[in-house]
């Protein structure tokens, strides 16, 4: 932006009407008529001698009427001056307070922390990171001056905008900022940005300003870097940061790389290699101005204002599931819980509790997290759970309370999808084959239709009704299918024998795995060690496959080395292998392996299993597994052996509970859904929340018959749809998104990566007022030219009236 | 017998200008002046004593006769008979310039002028003097030698009417320049007689050849009375838009916005007018300023004002 702008430049096009005087002069001209008159000598001495004052009249005139038409555009179009003088000048301005109230918010400040020795008493009743985030926001508000409007944003999913417009008043939003509370969903920063964008772009003053006050998490921040292809970028960066302090230092107050540690390190097995894809895709640091990669209006200053976040020790309940025993009325519940914080956790306390009527504690388990890890148990109940029943997890106390609550809905178990991907069409013989056991393992009810009929896309995953066992949903697609798809819409994919696949589809399986999706690979004939490491492993983690490794009869009969591998756990306490009466050293099942691949485990590889030998043949990464033989009847007689089923189920819950399936449970933020019988009256049913609050429903008609969906629900728990008649309908359980229980806040370089280099970042503790207002310097200059263009039209009267130059 | 508003009419130009005949015109003019001026000052300054006749309220007082009221204590009044010793001449210019009217509701200048003339020729032969008649622009036109016969006034009436029937025209060659001081000091090489000149032109000439040729007359002792005859929106310049200006006389072109030059005008053309009363008045000329929607009888009653100082 030069020194001068304008805040209105639709205007300028009003510069065209200046010619509008030349126009009409030119028309003018033409339309002197001819008058005969006796003698024209007097005039013609009187033009000899006026001839030169005239036109210069004339051209006067005409340059008046040009300027002040021109002035007129000038001044509607707002121009500013921010060069050479401007300074002295502070302009208006409108500013946009983007306040995150997302539940992460309500984690507890640091209670080590140490206070500046000049804290206020505003500083020491800090007690989490909202209430900093107030009083931040509210000294915002305080920069507000005359002439100057501001709105505010509560960022939490849906947004929230008290005031439609911007107000001049600032104490109704102080008003507002003091009644905010922060709220259960997860922060919606696409939304609030496109929020605040009509809004500031219709803002004709010479001022736009963002003040985004956050947390910014760094998983929310990443997540948006990849969906934009930029996290590689963001992680170059990082580690040039790293390497050089100076960029960390403090300038004007502002601790621009105060958190450029952040992230070095912090990069563990659990979470699911955030930045894994950063081999082979950093760009250079190109050092051009970055715009922000949010939808922030042009011209507009971007602050962002941290808040204190260097607490981040919390355990998240993720997900929970209850497993029916067939046997019993009981069961178990196996919770996942998420320990963000460095320093493992040992012997957590976890209870499961039965929220029927009261609260009933049925069952108590422990659980120990390594720092920044991700670790599931399983608690059984010995007493009987009824389809009905309704039961909530909890965790200890932490930073953050809303997420050591998980509810889960007895009645209903979550389906998971699986995307198996083939070598080929199923309409192969060879490749239904190979792909028979393993579909029909996972999905006994529809998989004998998958393997018969042409693939179809499975069902939408819902809650069904208890007494449903089917745990997944399986679609098949063949490998060259895979790359026409937009994107992966499952929980786990089966790479099943898959050899070449294209490289459309290798980006889009990379960007499943790296949004969390879970990738479980089986070999076969058609995989080339090669290809296969080039082409899926290298986007995927750092396991590498070697050579074919076939088991050699005449080798038995002349050592003692055996005729085929068996498969054995190598960790025997790992979840997959839960359940399996085994001992030390045992065999998993009977089963008689003759061809292998032999793998070369990364370096945060883990080797569940093993084959005799010592053969890899189940090795973990973070959402890889990656089985070294065949899952059909080619290599092994494996899907023949009793082990099969429980070792492909397990397999396949290890990469669903370590990935993203709960984020497809509800969340706060979401809408409920009920199919409906076609004889229910809609008027007679009521969605009652938690409290018995009642939730705004609509009936839509669907294909399979009427649909009732809820309004977003904004608070977690269990919601109830009540019927007269009796008809019963299952709960729903909401939960937190998961997403806003890591509390690392993103990097500078992230920020400047997702924000744009322009960004401010204006640390905690550093003065906020000079640095705001330095930048609102400029000179308004539309009164100038309003005055201006007065004033030549009051010089052209007087000049066509000739009391000028008379 | 006319009513005086009748009398009054004879008199506009506007009026006068639907007659035809230029004859009728001539004599309905001169009978509504002279209608006009019953028991004005000037009845009866041309003429000769003829008798007493008993003074009447509203003669003039100085008009009694005083010796005969102090001889008889009553008061008569002197009437004279006409003369008939006068040669006038009507120098009427028919340059292009006198063309030009400035709106339907005027007569140009040239048609002004004919009337004028054949008004004053009518007059002068129903005086018994002798009336010449000079046409001229750039070059003398026609020139009738002064007589006084009844007869005369059909030649007169015939050579304004043709000359009222040709103003020039637009062409260069039709147009016709204003040259005075050459058609003056023509005629007034050709009469020698002394006599009353009265020139009827809108000067538009260089101010000193119109006066080199009017002191030629002076020179050689005629009395002269110029008619400076304009159109109204020649004085007052009235126009407001931007206009070309053709000149008549010479088709040159002036483009010009009419509001701005118009003060500047209106101040050339009253020192103009100024400067040729003073200079006329220096050399003992009549200078009437006339305009086209003048009522004749001021430019006769000028006229016979002079012919009344001439006895």
């Amino acid at each position: 932006m030069g020194p001068l702008s304008f805040l209105n430049g639709a205007f300028l096009m009003g510069l065209a009407a200046a010619a509008l005087p030349i126009l009409i002069h030119l028309l003018s001209r033409r339309r002197a008529r001819d008058l005969p008159f006796s003698h024209t000598e007097f005039l013609d001495e009187i033009t000899r001698r006026k001839v030169r004052r005239m036109k210069l009249r004339q051209w006067l005139l005409l340059l008046l009427r040009t300027l002040a038409v021109a002035c007129l555009a000038l001044a509607l179009s707002q121009p500013v001056w921010q060069g050479p003088g401007a300074r002295a000048q502070r302009g208006s301005s409108t500013i946009a307070i983007l306040i995150d109230d997302s539940f992460s918010m309500e984690a507890s400040l640091d209670p080590g922390q140490v206070l500046p020795i000049d804290a206020t008493e505003s500083d020491l009743s800090l007690a989490t990171r909202f209430e900093e985030a107030r009083q931040r926001a509210l000294q915002v508000v305080d920069l507000l001056e005359e002439g100057d409007r501001a709105l505010l944003v509560f960022m939490a999913e849906p947004v929230r905008v008290p005031y439609e417009s911007s107000v001049r008043d600032p104490s109704l939003l102080r008003e507002e900022l003091r009644r905010a509370r922060p709220r259960a969903a997860r922060a919606d920063w696409t939304g609030a940005f496109e929020r605040v964008r009509p809004l500031l772009s219709g803002a004709h003053t010479l001022n736009r300003e963002i003040f985004v006050i956050s947390d910014f998490q760094q998983n929310q921040i990443r997540q948006r870097l990849r969906a934009a292809g930029r996290h590689a970028q963001a992680a170059g960066r990082d580690s040039i940061a790293g390497r050089l302090p100076a960029e960390t230092g403090a300038v004007d107050g502002v601790r621009r790389g105060a958190e450029s540690g952040a992230y070095d390190g912090a990069e563990s097995g659990a979470e699911g290699g955030a930045d894994r894809s950063q081999e082979g895709g950093a760009e250079s640091g190109a050092e051009s101005v970055r715009p922000s990669l949010l939808p922030v209006p042009e011209e507009t200053h971007l602050y962002l204002l941290p808040v204190r976040s260097t607490a981040t020790r919390n355990v998240a309940l993720r997900r929970a599931i209850f497993e029916r025993d067939p046997a019993s009325d009981g069961g178990a519940v196996i919770v996942q819980a998420h320990n963000h914080g460095r320093q493992a956790i040992d012997e957590l306390a976890l209870q499961v509790l039965r929220e029927n009527a009261g609260r009933e504690l049925l069952a108590e388990g422990f659980l120990d997290l390594a720092g920044e890890a991700a670790a599931q148990a399983r608690i059984a109940i010995p007493t009987a759970v009824a389809a009905d029943d309704l039961l909530t997890i909890r965790s200890a106390p932490d930073l953050l309370e809303r997420d050591n609550l998980r509810h889960l809905a007895a009645g209903a178990t979550s389906r998971f999808r699986v995307l198996v991907v083939t070598g080929g069409p199923l309409g192969d013989p060879e490749i239904r084959d190979e792909a028979r056991f393993p579909i029909l393992a996972l999905d006994p009810a529809r998989g004998p239709r998958l393997l018969e009929e042409e693939p179809a896309r499975g069902e939408a995953t819902a809650p069904v009704l208890s007494g449903t066992t089917q745990l997944f949903d399986l679609v098949t697609i063949s490998e060259s299918d895979l790359g026409l798809q937009e994107r992966i819409e499952a929980d786990v994919v089966l790479l099943l024998n898959v050899g070449r696949i294209s490289a459309a589809a290798a980006e889009l399986l990379e960007h499943f795995h790296a949004e969390g999706g879970g990738v479980l690979i089986a070999v076969g004939d058609r995989v080339d060690a090669r290809t296969y490491n080039t082409q899926i492993l290298a986007r995927l983690g750092g396991m590498r496959l070697t050579n074919l490794i076939g088991a050699d009869p005449a080798a038995e009969a002349e050592t003692s080395a055996s005729a085929h591998f068996s498969l054995r756990p190598a960790v025997v306490g790992h979840p997959i292998f839960e359940g399996f009466p085994l001992a030390p050293g045992q065999a998993l099942s009977s089963a008689r392996f003759e061809r292998l691949l032999g793998v070369r485990p990364g370096p945060q590889a883990r080797v569940l299993a093993e084959f005799s030998g010592g053969h890899p043949a189940l090795v973990a990464e973070p959402g890889l597994l990656l089985f070294s033989s065949a899952l059909d009847l080619s290599w092994s007689d494996f899907p023949s052996s009793a082990a099969y089923l429980p070792f492909l189920h397990r397999a396949v819950m290890h990469l669903v509970l370590g990935g993203r399936a709960g984020e497809h449970d509800p969340l706060v933020g979401d809408r409920l859904r009920w199919p409906l019988p076609s004889d229910l009256a809609p008027d007679a049913l009521r969605c009652l929340g938690p409290g018995d609050i009642e939730v705004p429903i609509t009936v839509s008609p669907t294909e399979r018959g009427p649909v009732l969906v809820t309004d977003a629900v904004t608070e977690p728990g269990f919601y109830r749809l009540r019927a007269e008649g009796g008809v019963a309908f299952p709960a729903i359980a909401v939960n937190v998104d998961p997403r806003e229980s890591d509390l690392t806040a993103m990097t500078v370089a992230e920020g400047r990566t997702l924000f744009g280099d322009e960004a401010v970042r204006i640390e905690p503790g550093a003065e906020l007022g000079r640095q705001v207002l330095e930048a609102r310097f400029g000179r308004e200059l539309w009164r100038f030219f309003l005055i201006l263009a007065f004033l030549l039209l009051v010089v052209e009267s007087l000049l066509a009236r000739g009391r000028v130059l008379a | 017998m006319p009513t005086q508003m009748d009398q009054r009419a004879l008199l506009d130009p506007y009026f006068v200008s639907k007659l035809r005949r230029l004859d009728l015109i001539a004599r309905l003019v001169v009978e509504g002046f002279i209608t006009g001026l019953h028991k004005s000052p000037y009845h009866g300054f041309s003429v000769e004593f003829a008798e007493h006749r008993p003074y009447m309220p509203g003669d003039e007082i100085r008009a009694v006769d005083w010796k005969v009221y102090g001889r008889t204590d009553r008061y008569f009044i002197k009437e004279f008979e006409e003369e008939t010793n006068l040669r006038g001449y009507l120098l009427l210019d028919t340059s292009s310039s006198m063309a030009y009217r400035s709106s339907e509701r005027l007569l140009s200048k040239l048609r002004y002028a004919v009337h004028l003339a054949a008004a004053l020729s009518y007059l002068m032969i129903q005086q018994q003097d002798a009336v010449g008649l000079l046409l001229f622009d750039e070059q003398i036109r026609r020139f009738v030698p002064a007589r006084s016969v009844p007869a005369h006034l059909r030649v007169l009436l015939g050579e304004l009417a043709r000359a009222a029937a040709d103003p020039g025209g637009d062409s260069a060659e039709t147009r016709r320049r204003t040259e005075i001081g050459r058609s003056l000091h023509y005629l007034a090489d050709r009469i020698t007689r002394r006599g009353l000149v009265v020139l009827i032109s809108d000067l538009m000439d260089r101010p000193e050849n119109v006066m080199a040729g009017l002191k030629h007359f002076r020179h050689r002792q005629h009395e002269v009375v110029v008619l400076h005859l304009l159109d109204p929106a020649e004085v007052a310049f009235p126009f407001q838009d931007e206009l070309v200006f053709v000149d008549m006389e010479t088709g040159d072109r002036l483009s010009a916005v009419s509001w701005e030059l118009a003060p500047e005008y209106r101040r050339r053309v009253e020192r103009w007018q100024r400067s040729l009363q003073r200079m006329c008045g220096e050399h003992a000329i009549d200078y009437l300023p006339v305009r086209s929607d003048t009522p004749y009888d001021v430019s006769l009653l000028r006229y016979l004002e002079k012919r009344r100082r001439l006895h």
